[in-house]
């Protein structure tokens, strides 16, 4: 029985020595990958509610619809608001690619609909565009698509709590430097390479906003983020996105729902 | 029987909208505005309205039947005019959708002149808001992403709203407008076929129909339109182009070249529009730019713009704030200043009567 006991300590022993041997090897480009390479739902259908705080205190609330489907070569994704009446039915039409073997990403197609105007708009994504307010939010247009890992260069600053999370804290450098915010430093959960915490700094090196991820929940097997809040220390103001009505995997989604005609025709709902 | 019509159509959107998803919005504007120089006798108002408009929107998984309409009160001569802005239904199939009813679409890529949107009328009667109306149509949609095609039928003409002073223009010199006559050789056709790739959207327009100006007779002149247009982003901007041929006009080509460019908080859109006058063998051109700001958390929304005729130099400036005090309240106001040409009131200089000052309050629910 004691000899027993014995065995799991030095087994339990053996196990944190072997993981934190395994994560000592770890470098910060290895943990961004496995971060991106944590399981995603091949489609998703989500209502978002996203809240608005001013540096006043006002907040204003907007319900969004939200579908995406990865086909391998490019992942589709639609937004449409259906709350407030001012933005009721403006529609935004995503197509990202995934990062080539050479680590070249090709700009992301994205197109807005605008329905005051009758209009679909094509919308130019590289550069600084990419960076706009994402609906008068404190998220970038960029903050909604996936940023490829060959944009940066990556450096394990170690491990540290958040919210009870043990993570590990990267610093992510942006190479071109032509961003608003061109260095992050990002904390990946260590068992789940998950996203717990992001901070932006700008050109100056100074905090501008900060993401905060919570209620991470498993959904048919898949970790879902349900609440985002983006944090502008530099304004005072912050925008959440907590998300409901979550489906993974449904068939229901059709390949219809992602494309220009469907999003001027109000067909998703 | 029109009577009887209307009761079905009323009795068959009441058992659609109790089996469907049903969704209700309005807004209540009301817009008050004042005359400055050039205009003569400036600083008297010259139009306060309250809009009262509803919308709904009733939807079943193939279906979709969609209202907006309401009613204006003119505060300035106490008349109340209803209007429908659109009322439709759609229906919808895998790839094929076809929408009936009073609709509006627009054509081509630009925000300021465009070469060939010229599938809906001009509302001149607010040239602020620059809106084009509605037409009773019949579109018929097939989607095979990345490419899309749209067929309109349009059995019955809509002319453009004109405003006041041109109505009054043609009543003084004892011209009656006349529409074409209401017969099935008399429909307008539409059609487009857009293409959405990496590189960008591309489409080509065909259209044969009427102008929806009345000419110098009262007469409408047919119209036949061939066009196409480009959408192609470029680093930070989006360039736009248009193209298109008019048989029946003097001005057979027009065309626009543009950019949208939008950095943070601000938007840039820059145009310029050309046309090319076979009868007179004279090209003639628009310039237009606009530029908006959004600031206090997007509460605040600053525009400029302005569009300058090149050849006769007249045009018109106009500038405005937004500010969002909730969801539900918004205040504007606006001013507009139309000039004259070098050597006469030219395109634009023409409504220089329209210069003023605008105050507008809404509120959405």
């Amino acid at each position: 029985m004691k000899s027993s006991k014995i065995v799991v300590v030095a087994t339990f022993i053996l196990m944190v020595a072997t993981a934190v041997a395994q994560a000592a090897d770890l470098t910060g480009l290895d943990i961004i990958k496995k971060a991106h390479e944590v399981p995603e739902p091949a489609s998703s259908s989500v209502t978002a509610t996203l809240v608005i705080h001013s540096k006043k205190g006002n907040e204003k609330t907007r319900q969004v619809i939200m579908k995406s489907k990865d086909y391998g070569d490019v992942t589709k994704k639609v937004i449409v608001f259906t709350s407030p009446k001012d933005v009721a039915g403006v529609g935004y039409l995503m197509f990202d690619y995934p990062e080539a073997a050479d680590g070249s990403k090709q700009d992301s197609d994205n197109w807005l609909y605008m329905p005051a105007m009758k209009k679909t708009k094509r919308i130019a994504a590289s550069g600084t565009e990419a960076e706009g307010s994402f609906m008068g939010t404190d998220f970038t247009y960029e903050d909604m698509g996936e940023r490829a890992i060959s944009k940066d260069k990556y450096t394990l600053l170690g491990t540290e709590n958040v919210n009870g999370v043990a993570c590990y804290k990267i610093k992510c450098e942006s190479i071109a430097r032509t961003e608003g915010d061109p260095d992050r430093v990002v904390y990946i959960g260590t068992d789940d390479y998950m996203l717990y915490r992001c901070e932006f700094y700008d050109r100056h090196g100074e905090l501008h906003r900060v993401l905060a991820c919570s209620d991470i929940e498993y959904i048919d097997g898949y970790a879902c983020t349900k609440v985002m809040k983006m944090e502008n220390i530099q304004s005072g103001t912050w925008s959440q996105i907590t998300m409901s009505d979550v489906i993974y995997n449904t068939s229901a989604i059709d390949d219809n729902v992602f494309t220009v005609t469907a999003l001027e025709q109000g067909r998703i709902r | 029987m029109k009577r009887t019509v209307s009761c079905f159509l009323i009795l068959a959107v009441a058992l659609f909208c109790a089996f469907a998803d049903v969704s209700f919005a309005g807004e209540t504007a009301f817009d008050a505005s004042v005359s400055i120089p050039p205009v003569e006798n400036p600083w008297r108002f010259t139009g306060a309205t309250l809009k009262q408009t509803f919308e709904l929107d009733a939807y079943g998984d193939t279906t979709d039947f969609y209202l907006n309409a309401g009613f204006v009160f003119n505060a300035v001569d106490c008349s109340v005019t209803p209007f429908v802005s659109e009322a439709y239904a759609d229906l919808f199939a895998e790839k094929i959708s076809f929408r009936f009813g009073r609709q509006k679409a627009t054509w081509g890529v630009a925000e300021i002149v465009s070469a060939v949107d010229v599938l809906t009328p001009s509302d001149l009667s607010d040239p602020v808001s620059m809106e084009k109306g509605a037409i009773n149509a019949l579109k018929v949609s097939y989607d095979a992403f990345p490419l899309a095609f749209e067929l309109f039928w349009i059995p019955v003409f809509t002319p453009a709203v004109l405003p006041p002073m041109m109505t009054a223009m043609y009543q003084m010199y004892g011209i009656e407008i006349k529409r074409p006559e209401l017969s099935l050789k008399n429909g307008e056709v539409g059609a487009r076929a857009a293409a959405y790739t990496s590189a960008g959207d591309f489409a080509l327009y065909g259209y044969y129909g009427w102008e929806d100006m009345p000419g110098m007779t009262g007469e409408y002149d047919r119209l036949m339109m061939a066009g196409a247009s480009a959408a192609v982003p470029v680093g930070d901007v989006t360039l736009k182009a248009e193209a298109a041929w008019y048989p029946k006009r003097d001005a057979v080509f027009s065309a626009m070249a543009g950019l949208e460019w939008i950095k943070n908080d601000f938007t840039f859109i820059g145009e310029l529009y050309g046309e090319w006058n076979k009868a007179e063998e004279k090209l003639s051109g628009q310039v237009g730019a606009s530029i908006s700001y959004t600031m206090l958390d997007g509460d605040l929304e600053l525009s400029v713009g302005g569009i300058l005729e090149l050849r006769e130099l007249d045009g018109a400036v106009m500038g405005g704030a937004s500010y969002s005090f909730s969801d539900e309240l918004k205040a504007s106001a606006g001013v507009v200043y139309v000039f004259e040409g070098k050597d006469g009131p030219g395109t634009y200089g023409a409504f220089k009567n329209l210069s003023g000052v605008r105050l507008e309050a809404t509120y959405s629910f």
